[in-house]
């Protein structure tokens, strides 16, 4: 896994862009911080632990759109690539979770992912005209275009994330037991072409990938923006159960949506707000204290 | 040599008898003390259910038909561990006197059949009501109240034969068997179907059918005895009347009088409702039992074939008969009292004064008994008897307490009491009911005290009241109550004339009461204090009763349950915490797992105290060993005293019935704060919603159904200062969490980390402070007696006490042998009782 905060200048294209990310996280911090402050319960966490360190695995059913191997659920029948793959979306996620009364806890975490998008040989249009994408034909060197039939995508993502979660029953202590929250999840993003899909010459139903010339395409084939940062909010459920003292299992399902996509959009947010909007989770944990 | 072992034997009988005449007479009825368990607890106590339940249920044929096989499993199972929750309970006696003479009779009746004799057990149950019964397993229980009324040793031998008949002859499990076979009937399509009354009429005609082989059987060995045969019929005497008291004295209302205390004359009912007692005839189509008239004609017919030659009524020695019988009556005002039967109580110490005048116990009795009655009016509760419907002399009492307005019997309650606390200065139980009396007349009737002071000093000592009466002179036959009854009800009347009283004005009455009392220094400095305590009190409930006050409640308890408790406790003495696993169908008790998920929540209870450094000992009776008397003795009155808390919570009932006895306990453990917990689970089969197949669930669905099967549970616990009566913390969890590990553990962590944490604002010591018992009840700590919830510190010592040591105290992942369920008698009503 990739953390690629350690490497800012791969998705923030300036300083400033990087310090508006930093700011953010900090506001947020000071909110749940102050949240937290104002909760005087005299029992959180369960037996008295409070700090819970949980890896997830979050997965969802690729329908809308395409792993980044290129697989759906939606082409099952009709791949357009041969080979395995199995059409779920994941995500891995690094969460921190300490509570601050019997019933509330507060929730930070990392995730890295990534999916997949195709752009097929009906958009070509996209490519010519002055929209998301754009292709530099000097970059072909001599190869027809129009072999190409579609152009997989892989969207590498992760995103930060901050939030609470509240126990949902009578008798769940925070951070174990059954609960829903909220979280802002602040995401990036990119994409780079991958994989590129032309005519089959024996059956002119079928495509193949065009390996031989992969490379060329490449770098003849890009998004005009191939990154994005956006700004999620996630409404997450679940429960959690203890095992052997401090063995944690979880296993939830949340969904987020990224209101200001509805004014700003492009095939990285398109893709993105497929992927986000529903993950079935499953994590193991441990209360450290 | 058979002569000479004549002789040996004569002798050695008279030195017994001599001795146990002896050992009997040393029983000191004026400081009497109540029966308690002595001695090696038997095994029917220590042994597990679950063990005695394998035990029987391996005698089970495995040639029987399927259904016998699992009918007589499902008996064994509900029969043991039913019996263990009444063994566990408290309410039965064990190695004690009257279970030991009930045992030489028993050895008397089985003398020719010595296997019989090893395989039964003879308890005493404490309770009031007359009865006795055979289990299964061959233990014969007695009660309390019968002993009380029995007239003599044949009686009781009687008795003995007709239970050990019933368990000779298996009648429990038959009967079961029986139930179980016209149940099944019912099922299917025959007369008994979907018709309630003809199946419960079969089932009695059955059970009435083994009682008269018990009658038939029971009467047969009796005739083996030297037994009188005269005294059987008695015996149905003893059943027909057995809802009144033990015995019929007149009850005159100047027991309760004195110089200045008088009542009017209407108070004394002058005419009493003859007694009919149970109708002999009565229809018994769906009774267990046959009516008494076709029982005493079964008994007269075999009788009048025997002869009564030779034949005694007390073997084993009147005397010793007659002690047996007074131990038993003096039993009865406690149990009457426990029983909230308060007027019975009264009259039944009444009765036992007239011969042990100097009783403090029975005295005791009387005062506790108006001082909790006039609590529960004072607090607008009526009765809602029928004094109308009463029979007897008991009719007067219960005359006598109605009529006395809710200020009277306060007034009366504080004479009385007063009048005790002077004649036993040192008894710390009655200072704290006289006081707390007092400080309830002033509450609630007379607010005004330096008025009432100055009235009754310009008063003139009333009139006494002369009352005549006749009595008849009549010589009974017979001893005690059917002496009296036989009388009655040959008509002879006694007359009464009483005058009228010094006035009718209730609260003249009462003030009356205190002319004598204004002349004694500690009344007069107690009637002041009372004044500052009545006056919070009514201020604090007044505040409670404003929208205001009512705001501040609510936003308390709100930040009560989000900050917890935070008592600041040590040290907490955990009783009897108690599991119930209910059947996923929510048929019952799922036995069983009840019993494994007891010791779970004793490891659990263990773990998480010590998790947050509180010193928690518990007490469990599951846990007792066969040298564990004591301990099981101070379990018992631990859990009459919750109930008595639970049954009177509103009305701050100070000193239970045993209250001297329980702040020995809190001393010798070494706290104040006892604690009664459990949980009540049930664990719902596993499916979908509407049962619906798990491969249709979601996937989320499913996980959850992995990872979660459902469940609901009730998680209680009390926390009481047991010296004051006052709840430090209740705490009642509904939640629809499977009752796990995870479940269990967070909850007992949060309850004893509310327990031990303390707030900031308190001072450092508080909590050490708190956690040592104060010596003795009340001492300089009335404010806690009447918990003014303002109460202004007092100068109470409270003294820290040595904590004891026990092999109880709870260490981590202390894990208990032994488990039972132990269900705490609670009640959701408090309501006071009298029987007709």
């Amino acid at each position: 896994m990739t953390i690629s905060y350690l490497y800012p200048s791969v998705y923030f294209r300036n300083t400033q862009q990087y310090l508006y990310k930093c700011l953010f996280v900090a506001n947020i911090c000071m909110a749940f911080v102050s949240a937290a402050a104002a909760q005087e319960g005299v029992v959180p966490g369960y037996q008295g632990k409070r700090f819970l360190l949980e890896a997830n695995l979050n997965f969802t059913p690729t329908i809308l759109g395409f792993t980044s191997s290129g697989h759906s659920f939606s082409s099952v029948s009709q791949p357009l690539l041969t080979g395995f793959g199995v059409p779920i979306s994941t995500r891995y996620e690094l969460s921190a979770l300490y509570a601050t009364s019997r019933q509330f806890a507060l929730v930070a975490d990392v995730a890295y992912g990534e999916t997949g998008m195709f752009v097929s040989k009906l958009d070509r249009q996209t490519y010519i005209g002055g929209g998301d994408y754009y292709y530099d034909l000097s970059k072909f060197d001599g190869y027809n275009f129009d072999d190409l039939r579609a152009v997989l995508y892989k969207v590498n993502f992760n995103h930060i994330g901050l939030g609470f979660n509240v126990s949902s029953k009578k008798g769940s202590f925070a951070p174990v037991g059954s609960y829903f929250g909220m979280k802002f999840l602040y995401v990036s993003a990119n994409a780079a072409p991958v994989r590129f899909l032309t005519d089959d010459a024996s059956y002119s139903s079928r495509v193949v990938e065009a390996s031989s010339a992969s490379d060329r395409y490449q770098a003849a084939i890009q998004l005009r923006k191939p990154y994005i940062n956006s700004l999620y909010f996630e409404f997450n459920g679940g429960f959690r159960r203890v095992f052997q003292k401090n063995i944690v299992l979880n296993a939830g399902y949340s969904f987020a949506i990224a209101p200001q996509h509805l004014f700003s959009r492009n095939p990285i947010t398109d893709r993105l707000d497929k992927h986000y909007l529903l993950h079935f989770q499953i994590g193991v944990g441990y209360l450290l204290f | 040599m058979n002569k000479k072992k004549h002789l040996f034997l004569s002798i050695l009988s008279f030195w017994v008898a001599t001795t146990a005449s002896l050992y009997a007479q040393t029983t000191d009825f004026d400081n009497y003390q109540t029966l308690k368990t002595t001695g090696g607890l038997p095994a029917d106590l220590t042994t597990p259910s679950s063990s005695k339940y394998k035990a029987e249920a391996a005698t089970i044929s495995k040639k029987a038909k399927r259904k016998e096989r699992v009918t007589k499993d499902k008996f064994y199972l509900e029969s043991n561990f039913k019996m263990d929750d009444l063994l566990q309970s408290g309410f039965v006696l064990y190695n004690d006197p009257i279970g030991k003479y009930i045992g030489e009779v028993a050895d008397r009746i089985l003398q020719d059949n010595k296997p019989l004799r090893a395989k039964l057990r003879f308890y005493v149950l404490r309770t009031p009501t007359v009865n006795a019964f055979a289990t299964n397993q061959g233990m014969i229980f007695v009660t309390m109240g019968m002993l009380a009324q029995l007239e003599n040793e044949a009686q009781l031998a009687f008795t003995l034969s007709h239970e050990i008949v019933h368990y000779e002859k298996k009648h429990a499990i038959n009967f079961y068997l029986k139930s179980d076979d016209i149940d099944r009937a019912a099922s299917q399509k025959s007369v008994l179907r979907n018709s309630t009354f003809n199946r419960e009429l079969f089932r009695k005609t059955f059970s009435k059918e083994l009682e008269t082989e018990a009658d038939s059987l029971g009467m047969e060995r009796f005739l083996k005895l030297d037994y009188d045969l005269a005294s059987v019929d008695g015996l149905f005497d003893v059943l027909k009347y057995s809802e009144l008291p033990f015995d019929e004295i007149k009850f005159e209302k100047s027991f309760f009088e004195d110089t200045y205390l008088k009542f009017p004359a209407a108070y004394q009912r002058d005419k009493i409702r003859p007694i009919a007692g149970r109708d002999e005839m009565e229809a018994d189509s769906l009774n267990t039992h046959p009516n008494i008239a076709k029982r005493r004609a079964a008994v007269e017919r075999r009788l009048a074939k025997a002869s009564n030659d030779g034949r005694k009524k007390f073997p084993l020695g009147e005397s010793r008969f007659a002690e047996m019988q007074k131990i038993a009556r003096f039993e009865q005002p406690l149990l009457q009292l426990h029983s909230e039967y308060f007027y019975n109580g009264i009259y039944d110490a009444y009765m036992l004064l007239k011969q042990e005048p100097n009783s403090l116990y029975l005295q005791k009795c009387v005062g506790k008994a108006l001082y909790t009655s006039s609590k529960y009016r004072n607090a607008d509760n009526k009765y809602d008897e029928e004094i109308d419907s009463l029979q007897g002399e008991f009719q007067g009492v219960a005359h006598f307490m109605e009529k006395l307005q809710p200020s009277e019997l306060n007034a009366l309650a504080v004479n009385y009491n007063w009048k005790l606390h002077k004649a036993y200065p040192k008894d710390e139980e009655l200072k704290v009911i006289a006081y707390d009396a007092l400080t309830e007349l002033v509450q609630y009737h007379f607010n005004d005290t330096k008025l009432l002071a100055r009235s009754l000093k310009a008063a003139e000592p009333p009139k006494v009241v002369e009352q005549t009466t006749k009595k008849a002179d009549a010589k009974p036959k017979r001893k005690g109550k059917y002496a009296k009854i036989d009388e009655q009800q040959a008509e002879k009347k006694v007359e009464k004339t009483a005058e009228n009283g010094i006035t009718t004005d209730s609260s003249n009455i009462a003030k009356y009461a205190f002319i004598d009392w204004l002349k004694d220094k500690e009344f007069s400095a107690q009637l002041a204090q009372a004044k500052i305590w009545a006056d919070k009190n009514i201020a604090r409930i007044a505040y409670y009763k404003s929208d205001k006050g009512r705001r501040a409640t609510e936003k308390e308890r709100a930040l009560k349950d989000k900050r917890g408790a935070r008592l600041g406790y040590n040290k907490i003495v955990v009783v009897n915490p108690y599991y119930q696993r209910v059947k996923s169908d929510g048929s019952g008790s799922d036995f069983i797992a009840s019993e494994a998920a007891q010791t779970t929540l004793k490891t659990c209870i263990a773990d998480n105290a010590a998790r947050v450094g509180l010193n928690a000992t518990i007490l469990d009776v599951s846990g007792v060993k066969g040298d564990d008397a004591e301990k099981f003795n101070e379990i018992a009155l631990l859990n009459d005293w919750f109930s008595e808390q639970i049954d009177f919570s509103d009305l701050s009932i100070t000193p239970g019935h045993h209250q001297k006895e329980i702040n020995a306990i809190a001393r010798k453990y070494g706290t104040k704060y006892f604690c009664w917990t459990g949980v009540v689970a049930i664990r719902k089969p596993v499916s979908g919603n509407n049962g619906q197949p798990i491969v249709l669930l979601s996937p989320l669905k499913i996980l959850r159904w992995l990872a979660t099967p459902k469940g609901e549970s009730i998680t209680y616990c009390v926390v009481y200062n047991v010296e004051t009566g006052e709840s430090k913390l209740v705490k009642y969890l509904y939640s629809d969490i499977k009752d796990d590990a995870q479940f269990l553990n967070a909850q007992y962590y949060d309850i004893f980390l509310q327990i031990k944490s303390k707030s900031k604002s308190k001072n450092k010591d508080k909590a050490t402070e708190e956690d040592a018992p104060t010596a003795p009840v009340g001492i300089d700590a009335p404010a806690e007696t009447v918990k003014p919830a303002e109460a202004t510190k007092t100068t109470a010592t409270a003294k820290p006490t040595a904590s004891v040591k026990t092999t109880e105290t709870v260490k981590p992942a202390a894990t208990a042998k032994t488990a039972a369920t132990v269900k705490p008698a609670t009640k959701s009503k408090s309501t006071v009782k009298r029987k007709k």
